[in-house]
């Protein structure tokens, strides 16, 4: 270890949107030493002012942390121990650059992200300094400085892992960081544990954003489960050529995945049963709602262009990236309606 | 062909000048900000560019970088006027959004093309020396010392296919200053390099506008040897005495004499009585600075070669101990900046 006591451990946010600003909050309630660093300024400026209002099920806490504007990196004088991103995955790229010169020589860069972007990361700040994460939290934020938590700190889910052989000396440091803020499994195969994350977000994100609705009434549409299902699948056909192992995710336990048969409604279950609010729409159709660019790309575009690598189908897959590039490109609006169209090009 | 949409990355002192240029001059320019008070300015009430001889205000559509995720067309010529150390997130956040035979110039002091060729590939990627001087320290104002007829910029690629775009980018910047072409971008840069090293971080190190700390005993001298360092960098790295800011070919090939003329010119031309270094104003801002892009690179190279850079060393150092707090900025550091002290 390096010496270095918990409770001094410098923790930085980057990215402190619905789910960064919420793990920030749990982190600095605890008692740790952490900056949120955002770059919507409304919400920065709003956190500042009033502090962030964390709105979850059963109850609501305001908590004043210090927060960063993204152009005040440059104002950093002390290396941050511990950084846990939060961007979109398309961002990680670039963010990793923005923070990796104020990441200590043997600081943590952690991608708390959807995606598969550990490696992006580990390009940028070496493997010995990343580690990768899966998060099953869902919030979401339409008011600056006003995160609404669906699933507080008892219901959010965690994997961590190393990407070097042998574990990382500071697993278990960053592990209990981010226990404060759900239950966090320590994997020995963290990218195995991504990609069945990513099979699950290739289940429901875009699919259900595309039509505009909460996940549950999207999931009940005429056609949409077993369209869902077939993406879910595809994405496990694609990751297990791959050679990824099946792990249990969200809390599940080796028993509840030991068949592949029917694996990924089991998934799909288990994340509706644990996570999924009746309001709860996700990441995807907030981004759109936004007119911000969505994670469809670095989900189901990652599905389609290994699928083609390996000669592997992706019908369903394709559908959906078809139709969130007609989204994002205007010619089309997520509603109810395009269930039809969705379907005729999964054929 | 349709009018290119343009981009200005880093809309701060240099770039909104610029910006307002190309505004002015009729193109589609996006201007794209980290500031968030300087944007909100912008969009309020234009941005304000105070020249020697006159003032002028130019709407301009600005956006917040957290923005950039609603973009929707690419750009074709997107200009980048970060900071050095900013260059490589910043090329990577714009990337997506460039179009596939767009360009990327780095309009910056620094090494910074090979940072953006990583990124978008050399075929996309130009390099520009700039030389004029402006500050801002209120959103939305900016104060330019130079203006266009007395403003210089050379453009050039380290790839065919971009070098190919150079006159294009020429004759879009033309509103904005005189701007030659490289056929040598890389030792075009090594040259701004040469006149960096010398003033901008030392004057700043003294905490003095720079035509003040050039007047201080020694100073000039120092920053001569600063430079030709930087030449003799130059040198080791492959690049060439070349001629920038217009000036006519010499044929000096002696670092030091050509590091005393850039110098030289820089004071004559490009710097006003109360012009303090871009080093200065982050510094003042308690902003990270350029120095080791600047001189910790001529460091860099030298070191490589198995040469010494005793006067660019000191530098670094003194930069380094007052961005850490260790040590305060002002006229007191003088004797260190010399290597007159041995402590």
């Amino acid at each position: 270890m390096s010496g270095r006591s918990l409770p001094g451990a410098r923790i930085a946010v980057l990215g402190a949107g619905a789910n960064g600003a919420g793990i920030g909050a749990d982190l600095a309630r605890a008692g740790l030493d952490v900056t949120l660093i955002e770059q919507w300024p409304a919400h920065v400026e709003a956190m500042r002012r009033t502090g962030l209002r964390v709105v979850m099920p059963h109850r609501e806490t305001v908590t004043q942390i210090p927060t960063l504007h993204l152009c005040e990196v440059a104002t950093l004088r002390e290396p941050f121990d511990i950084v846990l991103m939060l961007m979109k995955a398309y961002d990680a790229g670039w963010a990793a650059r923005l923070i990796e010169p104020h990441l200590a020589p043997d600081g943590l860069l952690i991608g708390v992200q959807n995606g598969m972007t550990a490696a992006t990361i580990a390009e940028v700040v070496g493997a010995h300094r990343t580690l990768g994460c899966v998060i099953e939290v869902s919030s979401e934020m339409d008011e600056p400085g006003v995160v609404m938590r669906h699933t507080p700190a008892e219901r959010s889910w965690f994997a961590l892992g190393s990407l070097t052989a042998g574990g990382h000396p500071r697993l278990d440091e960053a592990a209990a960081v981010l226990g404060h803020a759900g239950t966090v499994a320590i994997v020995d195969d963290i990218l195995s544990a991504k990609w069945m994350k990513l099979v699950s977000n290739c289940t429901t994100l875009v699919s259900t954003a595309v039509l505009g609705l909460p996940m549950i009434a999207a999931l009940e549409a005429p056609g949409m489960r077993e369209l869902m299902v077939r993406a879910g699948q595809e994405a496990l056909d694609v990751g297990m050529r791959d050679g990824r192992a099946i792990l249990p995710i969200f809390g599940l336990d080796a028993h509840d995945v030991a068949r592949v048969d029917g694996l990924v409604e089991v998934l799909l279950d288990a994340l509706y049963r644990g996570f999924v609010l009746p309001t709860t729409t996700t990441t995807v159709l907030h981004d759109w709602r936004k007119g911000r660019r969505s994670e469809a790309e670095d989900l189901n575009g990652v599905i389609v262009r290994r699928g083609a690598e390996l000669d592997i189908a992706t019908p369903a897959n394709d559908a959906l990236l078809e139709v969130a590039r007609r989204i994002e490109r205007g010619h089309l609006a997520p509603q109810p309606g395009n269930a039809s169209l969705l379907l005729a090009l999964a054929g | 062909m349709t009018a290119p949409r343009i981009a200005v990355l880093g809309a701060g002192a240099q770039g909104a000048g610029i910006g307002a240029d190309l505004v002015r001059a009729g193109h589609d320019v996006t201007f794209l900000e980290q500031w968030p008070a300087h944007v909100e300015t912008m969009r309020a009430r234009g941005i304000e560019i105070r020249l020697p001889l006159e003032t002028t205000i130019t709407p301009v559509h600005a956006l917040h970088l957290c923005e950039v995720a609603t973009l929707r067309e690419p750009y074709d010529i997107v200009f980048l006027l970060m900071k050095a150390y900013d260059t490589r997130w910043a090329v990577e956040l714009i990337a997506p959004h460039l179009a596939p035979d767009g360009i990327v110039v780095g309009v910056q002091n620094g090494m910074t093309l090979d940072d953006i060729a990583a990124v978008v590939g050399p075929h996309r990627a130009l390099g520009a020396v700039i030389e004029m001087a402006s500050n801002m320290f209120e959103p939305g104002i900016v104060t330019r010392q130079n203006a266009p007829a007395d403003s210089w910029f050379a453009v050039g690629g380290i790839d065919p296919v971009a070098q190919a775009r150079a006159a294009e980018v020429q004759s879009i910047m033309s509103c904005t200053g005189t701007v030659e072409v490289s056929d040598d971008i890389r030792s075009s840069k090594w040259m701004k390099l040469v006149a960096n090293a010398g003033e901008l971080v030392a004057s700043a190190i003294l905490d003095l506008p720079l035509a003040e700390a050039v007047r201080l005993p020694g100073v000039h001298d120092m920053m001569i040897r600063c430079g030709a360092e930087a030449a003799q960098a130059a040198l080791v790295d492959g690049s060439h005495l070349v001629s920038i800011f217009g000036l006519a070919d010499s044929e000096t090939v002696d670092p030091g004499a050509y590091a005393a003329r850039l110098l030289g010119e820089v004071l004559d031309k490009y710097s006003l009585p109360d012009t303090r270094t871009t080093v200065l104003q982050d510094w003042m801002k308690g902003r990270h600075s350029e120095y080791d892009e600047l001189n910790g690179h001529v460091v860099r190279v030298l070191d490589g070669a198995g040469h010494s850079a005793p006067e660019n060393s000191r530098v670094v150092d003194l930069a380094r101990r007052i961005e850490r707090g260790e040590l305060e900025r002002g006229i007191h550091l003088l004797p260190d900046l010399l290597g007159e002290t041995s402590s």
